[in-house]
């Protein structure tokens, strides 16, 4: 709880130190933004169940080249972001650090993977590493969570474009546009789930992994599986939330019974008051 | 003119107001078996409809697809909800289970009574889709979105279910009720009839199933006309989690209409080949209550291209082909009851035998729907339309048919057989043929469920024939049907009033609703004295060696 504060008290305070120059510039009056909101989202509807291109070469924070599909056969957190990004890269990446430093269940590495990639062409080594140092990792995270940069640069737009991720440079702001989501793909690449960060809970990313799992589960998670059946997303507020149909369908089955025990303790009451007239 | 006085010097009520104020469960029965069979006219008329609509390509009657739609609607939601449920479990359960209990009525009679008249405002509320200007066309299954976005009335589906459902649990709990407490004096659950053990299974899954349709829909009523998202996903809602309550419930459904038509096998097999049930606790506590214990676990077969994890379907399909099982054992029993007996072929025991040829064959067409991979081929085609109604609809509507016939002289003191009864029977049984053969056939090859048109495949040939000529083969068949349905209404009618008489026990059956009553039974069902059973007594007692 305290780190999510933490984090909305950085984002408002990056806000605010944002505003000084706005203010500047037009004279405090309220500037109409032109940019479309759209683009700070996915579109599932479209999206949801597309197959990321497993083949493409990464480069890791060591300089070690590997394939997506190296990390997939688990489910895989993806984060888009860029490691020069001075904005809301790294309260995108540190929320996913809080939460799943809060997560019970389930565990980075052993259920599942975490891969950031920067969409920036000029992102390297070292701007991997003073990223990396920013958000102050645990040493467990660290194992689990991998930060890259694309091999080829010809394959970044592909590949951002075949999950529905948009983003642009505005040279106004020195600064990318870009949607501050956690893509969930399941172990063979498909786009199964999409949270945000900042409106999303430690619940949320269990139960997003179960998704991406696909149904598969180990006979110890099987709690967790069937507690992740309460629930349904929530696309309109990118969370899940209670499935109250479930509630309401299992609750009537008792309905029957009930009516059934009621009518036997009726029936049974009074054919022993005929018996005692 | 003198007024018609009771035994008690009352003036007698009119008639109608007899039959309108009754508690008698033989009445009831009666009234359930008109107001299915009505429903089974209009149904049925429906079917034509369809048929003749798909006789050809392009538009022959029908003006649009919601109106097409709409007569879906109608068809499906009145056979099964309207016809085959209550007929079985309404009509055939009110009239002979207390008799064949020896119970002089049901536990709460007037209850049984107001369900009935439930029954009856719901038909009323279905036959008000023909007079709204904006009738239901959710089919049966109300899936959503459809059945929240459509223009049409979705509340009259819904408050139907409702009715329905209500009158089933009432139902239920009563005949439950009824044969635990109100047997006869002596008699143990192994000497019941089978078809009361069936028909008690039915209203087991009833009551344990149906509040979760009536739940489901009454949520897709909130979303339809309170503008809440239970089945909106883009608010949070689950879409499909609909269609896993709706068949949830409506998969044992498909036993609450199956069950009862076994029974009503068994006791006309037994009674007209002069033999014990064969194997009959095996098909009672493995047979009946093996598939009230899967019955529950099965419905994902319905879903398989839903998209789902492959456990799951993997899981459903065990089941699904599990459940072949029980209904095996009962299939062998029904055979097992017939070998080495003295048959006798009646309309009644002709209906019965057709009975086993159309469970065979629905039975086996089952089987790759069971499998997902060859679903995926099979599903929303003709071939699952032609199979369900092998296996569900024309099976037990042959199942309560013969009961009719079996159960005529008992309700009527006259028989129904005669000329008529047997070319309705062979009109039917030729023209069940005829309609859905081909309709397995083109399915197999892709033929849309549901479709008005075909427009897309007029250039496909199956064994040198179109697609076309499968439906006009189809659509004769229908009108068969049609000729043999009407024939055997006015049979029906006739017999009753102007059939030969019949004896109180014309089939020399050991069950005690031919050897204890009166045809038709009076009040009371068995006159003054109460029925009193021993040990060894069996409603199957023919061949005791």
């Amino acid at each position: 709880m305290i780190r999510i504060r933490t984090l909305l008290a950085s984002v408002f305070t990056a806000c605010t130190l944002a505003a000084f120059p706005a203010q500047a510039q037009y004279g405090g009056a309220v500037p109409v933004s032109d940019i479309d909101p759209t683009i700070f989202h996915i579109d599932e509807k479209k999206h949801l169940g597309a197959k990321v291109a497993g083949d493409v070469k990464l480069i890791d924070g060591l300089g070690q080249e590997f394939a997506l599909s190296d990390k997939l056969g688990k489910p895989l957190i993806l984060v888009l972001s860029y490691y020069s990004c001075d904005g809301s890269c790294s309260v995108i990446n540190q929320d996913l650090n809080a939460q799943l430093e809060d997560l019970t269940g389930v565990t980075p590495g052993e259920d599942f993977n975490v891969l950031t990639i920067s969409f920036d062409e000029h992102d390297d080594l070292a701007s991997i590493g003073v990223f990396k140092q920013h958000l102050q990792m645990t040493e467990s995270m660290n194992g689990s969570w991998t930060f890259a940069t694309f091999k080829d640069k010809e394959q970044i737009k592909p590949f951002t474009d075949s999950i529905g991720f948009n983003y642009f440079w505005s040279p106004q702001d020195r600064t990318f546009f870009h949607p501050g989501a956690f893509m969930f793909l399941t172990p063979e690449g498909r786009l199964a789930r999409v949270l945000y960060a900042l409106n999303s809970a430690p619940k949320d990313i269990k139960l997003a992994v179960f998704d991406a799992k696909a149904g598969a589960f180990k006979p110890t998670d099987i709690v967790d599986y069937a507690i992740s059946l309460c629930y349904s997303y929530n696309y309109a507020e990118g969370k899940y939330t209670l499935s109250i149909p479930l509630f309401v369908g299992v609750g009537a089955l008792s309905l029957g019974v009930s009516s059934f025990a009621v009518s036997v303790l009726f029936f049974r009451r009074r054919s022993r008051g005929r018996l005692n007239s | 003119m003198s007024t018609p006085t009771t035994t008690a010097g009352h003036a007698a009520a009119p008639a109608w107001k007899e039959w309108v104020l009754t508690t008698d469960h033989k009445r009831i029965g009666v009234l359930y078996l008109v107001g299915s069979m009505a429903a089974f006219g209009v149904a049925g008329l429906m079917a034509l409809i369809i048929r003749y609509e798909q006789m050809e390509l392009g538009m022959q009657f029908i003006e649009s697809g919601t109106e097409y739609n709409g007569y879906l609607y109608f068809h499906g939601a009145a056979m099964i909800l309207a016809f085959l449920i209550p007929g079985l479990t309404g009509f055939a359960a009110n009239y002979f289970l207390p008799l064949m209990i020896g119970a002089r009525d049901v536990a709460f009679p007037r209850i049984n009574a107001f369900s009935v008249w439930l029954f009856f405002f719901a038909i009323i509320l279905a036959l008000l889709s023909f007079i709204v200007p904006d009738a239901p066309d959710i089919m049966w299954t109300g899936y959503p979105p459809y059945a929240v976005t459509t223009a049409a009335n979705t509340s009259l589906y819904v408050f139907t279910v409702h009715l329905l459902g209500f009158s089933s649990i009432l139902g239920a709990v009563n005949f439950l009720v009824t044969v635990i407490y109100m047997r006869a004096p002596g008699m143990g659950w192994n000497q019941l009839n089978v078809f009361v053990w069936t028909t008690v299974a039915a209203f087991v899954i009833q009551l344990v199933f149906i509040p979760v349709l009536a739940a489901a829909v009454t949520l897709l009523l909130f979303d339809k006309y309170l503008g809440t998202h239970f089945y909106d996903p883009s608010a949070g809602g689950d879409v499909l989690l609909y269609q896993n309550l709706f068949w949830f419930y409506s998969h044992p459904a498909v036993y609450v209409i199956f069950l009862p038509a076994v029974g009503i096998l068994f006791d006309i097999m037994a009674t007209m080949a002069k033999n014990r049930v064969f194997n009959y606790k095996v098909a009672i506590y493995a047979g009946i209550w093996g598939i009230v214990g899967i019955a529950g676990i099965v419905w994902v077969h319905h879903l398989y291209i839903a998209g789902m994890p492959d456990w799951i379907r993997l899981g459903h399909m065990v089941t699904t082909l599990l459940i072949s099982v029980p209904v095996g054992l009962l299939t062998i029993s029904l055979w097992g009851t017939l070998y080495k007996g003295a048959i006798t072929y009646n309309t009644a025991m002709m209906y019965a035998a057709s009975c086993l040829y159309l469970i065979l064959l629905g039975g086996l067409t089952g089987i790759p729907l069971a499998i997902p991979s060859m679903t995926l081929h099979l599903s929303e085609t003709s071939y699952v339309h032609a199979h369900f109604h092998f296996i569900m609809a024309l099976f037990s509507a042959f199942a309560l048919f013969a009961g009719i016939y079996y159960w005529f002289p008992k309700m009527t003191g006259r028989f129904a057989d005669g000329g008529m009864a047997t070319f309705s029977f062979w009109a039917n049984f030729v023209g069940v043929n005829l309609t859905f053969w081909p309709l397995f056939i083109i399915g197999k090859e892709g033929m849309p469920r549901r479709y008005w048109d075909y427009e897309m495949f007029k250039d496909v040939q199956v064994m040198g024939y179109s697609f076309e000529d499968y439906h006009l083969i189809a659509t004769i068949g229908a009108f068969i049907i049609a000729i043999g349905m009407i024939t055997q209404t006015i049979n029906f009618i006739y017999s009753a009033f102007k059939g030969k008489p019949a004896p109180t026990n014309p089939w020399n059956s050991r069950s005690l609703e031919w050897t204890h009553t009166a045809s038709p039974p009076g009040p009371g069902n068995f006159g003054g004295t109460d029925v009193v059973v021993d040990e060894n007594w069996s409603p199957y007692e023919y061949n005791t060696k």
